[in-house]
């Protein structure tokens, strides 16, 4: 057999190839040879033919074969043998494939060679893919060489050590006697390496955390013969002596110092040495100072010197450097929640970083632009943010939009400010935003009534310049529906009315009925619109008319509301002023506004949406009259008018917790209904109330109780119901704590008979905070088809001061509203 | 922090940290790399496939590629174990994210919760994936480093050096960085035990008559 060709050889043809077939058609001609050759089990070039293996697999091909052939190359005497052997294992192997264990003995061997070369790739073999397995095996070696005088193994065992305790953190009390002379050696490899290896074992274990804070005034001292020492050509770079270990150095001391004020202590002088001494003209300068004032924001610093580091991040954004920017943007991010003042001082410059080209700084300067709107500053911060809102790329608006409404939410100066900010959105980005900003823009309309006429002028002027941006079209139509009088009486005090009549409202609005830029959505909006004007307008022949063209549309969902509104004309013509009148003030519930969420990039900030349990509300006299209500935008007139003279006794019930809860505890303003096109009655209502927005109005009217209170820990229970399905009691447990020390571990469990059917929802935490200072909540969904009494065995496990507790409860005493 | 089974891969590495157990953040799996978002952790959380507790994770470069502008790789380095298919979705993720940029941009990408720190070096680009917590200027004078032994070793250094010996290209980087940390920081101790190992080799093989790969 021909010896195979070279490894530069074939790397030569292979790059020869000009189509991706030709390539591929070549390493599939040299893979079988290879495995040919692997098959009669040649030694003299199993070397070159792994080595060519690694070559294809780089190229994106499957090398999995060549596993076995790296353990024999492993296995070799040859020093060229092993070195591909062991390359070849760190890249074709990998923890998951039992292969490796095989090679447990031969590192093990490897580790004892003579040589040390051999020993070094052994060591870094292990450091970079061993298992668990194979560092319990290996450990005690790793721990000898650890203590050897050889600087070119200690270093390599010293990480080899880190990777250990990764995988089996058990084993670090093995390298703690090891650990001793680590930081006097004078080579920097070893320094650096047992900087890491230290800083690996206090981060795992808060006993050798302690253990190891002694070590401060060394490390300090290390740190400062860098910061003073002369030129040293091996480790310096651009000026500053051997970077990667001060900055190793920082973060353990930033470990160390962490809530210890000795430490910190011990720490300041040399940190602000550091802060003020380093270049800072290329960027390892900047490189450590980023580090020195991460170490500093995080130790229990002087005050004095949590101001310079301030200032140092301050200076950063200033930096020509887009690097530098960034880092400074990051890191005043983190910041800016406990030093909110110090990082406020910067806004100008932040909100330049809004204009950069860099997508990356554009988005940290956003999310740090948010971060510093508070109510000062709100008027001038969202001039900006609009202003970036506009030029914005695409993949920003979705974020910026829901950040300004929740700035603009938080800290509106006036409502007429919050009006035009939300409007300014919604032309700029009004296809980009939420869900949801349609009918929170229409809630805080409603619920401005100085502002009705001013509102629907200026929303029936945007409508005459744009109708493509369809969460303002819906907005607009909306209000035009409810307050079209107001726009065509044309009295506006906050600015010059416009003079509009009434045939050119309803050609407007016609004209989104028909136009393609409107979705079913907006053009439902639209005609309910219309059919308000009938009452507000006099001209009603012609949206009859309107509406009745309608009742043929072809859209399912539009042809229903047509029908409705013009059996409404035809039957119930005395009922419809009524019917259709101006909708009420909505009261403000927990769930409404842009969610308290502001998506950043994959992150969610930190909010925490407290379940607020309403106040038990009276049923008002005339319920006639809410159900009324209502109709707001929606299409269940008809439905309404059928059902309740009919049957009032039964469906009574249902209908009227419905309604309560709508129209009692004010719920948001009545969503569009969501484009399901069913047309049975009830669910018609469902539909309505399915709306996200109407989570936990649906409590009011179930009392809340205490299922247990025992030894200090209370369990109440607030009721709420599922839709769409009334069936199903929503159930939120809120545990709470008066005792002096935390809960933990506390799991809640319950039990219902078989008739029921139950579901236990994660619990928002499993401590309970002592002294009632926080609850944990978990929801509890009951499904109970047969409306039985609701009955309940709840089990509770927890630990108090280190004892664990369990105890069983009956919990009978369920208000009736809950289940029936 | 803990460690729970990744329902996509069902290793043992679900990374949970505080803010993951809070309920704030998406987490992440070390193995498959995937997210998951808070829901999905409370529910892991809940059926008791914690495994492991310990603080904090650790602070290493996680992978370190070299590709050059057509997107052809050069050299991959996987310091947290992967399957095959995962390491080519995240060189492809990076390619697709690292070519595009503009020149002049800044050199960092967020990427799912990776820091991603890249650099271009004539043809090649040296881009490395980095810990949320880790310091990404100094990243780059990794890099930089690295390129310098390459350049101090090969002289001159470019392209087609570390095609046709990707080997010793390794070599250099096993001599500096190991397990994700920096394992030597002297300019001059890398180059110097590269120089001793390779008359290693050749010796043995001059010894042994065998031909060279």
């Amino acid at each position: 057999m021909p010896a195979p060709i070279r490894l530069r050889e074939l790397i030569r043809t292979i790059r020869t190839a000009r189509t991706q077939a030709e390539e591929r058609e070549m390493i599939q001609k040299e893979c079988a040879a290879i495995r040919s050759s692997f098959r009669e089990e040649d030694n003299t070039y199993r070397c070159r033919n792994v080595a060519k293996l690694l070559y294809m697999h780089m190229l994106g091909y499957p090398a999995h074969f060549g596993q076995l052939e790296c353990l024999k190359l492993i296995a070799s005497q040859k020093f060229t043998d092993k070195r591909i052997g062991y390359l070849g294992a760190m890249l074709l192997l990998d923890e998951r494939q039992d292969v490796h264990l095989l090679m447990t003995n031969c590192i093990k061997n490897d580790l004892n060679h003579s040589t040390q070369y051999v020993q070094g790739l052994a060591l870094c073999t292990l450091g970079c893919m061993g298992s668990s397995e194979m560092c319990r095996d290996l450990a005690g070696e790793v721990e000898k060489l650890l203590k050897t005088s050889n600087s070119y193994l200690r270093k390599k065992a010293a990480l080899c050590a880190v990777h250990v305790i990764r995988k089996v953190p058990e084993l670090m009390e093995m390298f703690l006697p090891a650990t001793k002379n680590l930081l006097s050696e004078k080579n920097h490899g070893v320094l650096h390496t047992s900087v890491v290896l230290l800083t690996e074992m206090c981060e795992r274990s808060p006993d050798m955390l302690a253990h190891f804070r002694k070590l401060v005034p060394q490390l300090v001292r290390i740190l400062k013969n860098l910061i003073m020492s002369g030129y040293s050509p091996e480790h310096d770079v651009s000026g500053i002596s051997d970077p990667f270990l001060q900055v190793r150095i920082l973060r353990l001391l930033r470990i160390l110092g962490k809530s210890d004020d000795d430490s910190s202590e011990a720490m300041n002088d040399i940190l602000a040495q550091v802060a003020t001494n380093t270049e800072t003209s290329k960027n390892v300068g900047n490189a450590i100072l980023y580090e020195t004032v991460l170490t500093i924001m995080d130790i229990k610093s002087e005050s004095g010197l949590r101001v310079l580091a301030i200032n140092i991040l301050g200076r950063f954004l200033l930096n020509n450097d887009k690097n530098i920017r960034y880092v400074a943007l990051t890191s005043l991010l983190k910041t800016v929640q406990t030093d909110h003042n110090a990082v406020q001082r910067h806004r100008s410059t932040i909100v330049d970083c809004l204009k950069d080209l860099d997508v990356s700084i554009k988005r940290r300067a956003m999310e740090l632009s948010f971060a510093l709107v508070n109510g000062n500053n709100i008027r001038g911060m969202m001039k900006e943010l609009l202003y970036f809102l506009d030029s914005c790329d695409p993949e920003f608006k979705a974020d910026c939009a829901s950040g300004v409404f929740l700035a603009a939410e938080k800290y509106a100066p006036s409502k007429r400010w919050h009006i035009d900010t939300i409007m300014r959105v919604l032309t700029t980005a009004g296809s980009y935003v939420r869900d949801d900003s349609v009918p929170n823009l229409i809630q805080l309309i409603t619920n401005s009534v100085e502002m009705h006429a001013y509102t629907v002028q200026r929303l029936y002027k945007a409508l005459l310049d744009d109708i493509s941006q369809q969460p303002l079209v819906q907005v607009a139509s909306w209000c035009i529906g409810e307050y079209g009088d107001l726009l065509v009486s044309g009295q506006c005090e906050e600015e010059e009315p416009i003079q509009v009549t009434e045939d050119e409202v309803l050609d407007v609005l016609e004209g989104l009925l028909v136009s393609n830029l409107s979705t079913p959505v907006t053009r439902g909006y639209a005609l309910t619109a219309i059919m308000k004007l009938s009452t507000r307008f006099s001209s009603v022949n012609r949206i009859k008319k309107v509406v009745s063209i309608y009742g043929s549309s072809i859209d399912v969902e539009l042809q229903q509301r047509a029908v409705e509104y013009n059996a409404l004309f035809k039957k119930y013509d005395h009922m419809r002023p009524a019917l259709l009148e101006r909708m009420p003030i909505m009261e403000k519930t927990a769930t409404n506004g842009p969610t308290e969420i502001v998506q950043t990039n994959g992150e969610t900030e930190p909010s925490v949406v407290e379940s607020k349990h309403l106040p038990p509300v009276t049923q008002p006299s005339n319920q006639a009259n809410d159900l009324l209500d209502l109709l707001g935008g929606n299409d269940v007139v008809p439905v309404i008018q059928t059902t309740m003279p009919t049957k009032p006794a039964s469906a009574g019930g249902e209908l009227l917790d419905l309604l309560g809860d709508l129209s009692l505890s004010g719920g948001p303003p009545p969503a569009p209904a969501p484009s399901v096109p069913t047309s049975q009655p009830p669910f018609l209502l469902d539909g309505l109330s399915s709306q996200p927005l109407f989570n936990d109005i649906a409590a009011a009217g179930i009392p809340p109780m205490t299922a247990y209170n025992k030894n200090g820990l209370k369990i109440d229970f607030t009721f709420e119901r599922a839709n769409p399905n009334p069936n199903i009691a929503v159930i939120t447990i809120h545990a709470s704590n008066s005792t002096e020390a935390d809960m933990t571990d506390f799991v809640f469990q319950a039990a219902v008979p078989k008739t029921f059917q139950l579901q236990l929802l994660s619990p928002s935490s499993n401590v309970v905070p002592a002294l009632n200072q926080g609850t944990v909540t978990q929801v509890i969904r009951v499904l109970n088809p047969q409306k039985q009494q609701l009955r309940m065995r709840i089990k509770l496990t927890y630990t108090l001061k280190g004892s664990a507790v369990q105890d069983l409860a009956e919990v009978n005493n369920f208000p009736p509203q809950s289940w029936q | 922090m803990w460690l729970l089974n990744c329902c996509s891969c069902n290793s043992d590495r679900l990374h949970i940290n505080q803010l993951c157990a809070s309920s704030r953040h998406n987490a992440r799996c070390a193995s498959c790399l995937l997210s998951v978002p808070p829901a999905v952790i409370m529910h892991l959380m809940q059926d008791k496939k914690v495994l492991k507790c310990f603080f904090f994770c650790p602070l290493q470069i996680r992978f370190l590629l070299l590709f050059s502008r057509q997107g052809k790789v050069r050299l991959q380095k996987w310091f947290t174990p992967l399957t095959d298919r995962e390491k080519k979705k995240v060189i492809r993720d990076m390619i697709m994210l690292v070519l595009p940029r503009p020149p002049r941009s800044s050199n960092f990408l967020q990427w799912r919760d990776l820091k991603i720190v890249y650099k271009r070096y004539a043809s090649l680009y040296f881009c490395a994936g980095l810990e949320q917590r880790d310091n990404e200027l100094l990243a780059l004078e990794v890099l930089h480093r690295y390129v310098e032994l390459l350049d101090k070793y090969f002289g001159n250094v470019c392209e087609l050096d570390i095609i046709f010996n990707f080997e010793k290209a390794y070599f250099i980087l096993d001599e500096f960085l190991m397990g994700g940390e920096v394992l030597e920081t002297s300019k001059f101790a890398v180059g110097a035990t590269m120089e001793e190992a390779d008359t290693l080799q050749e010796t043995m093989e001059e010894y042994m008559s065998k031909p060279a790969y």
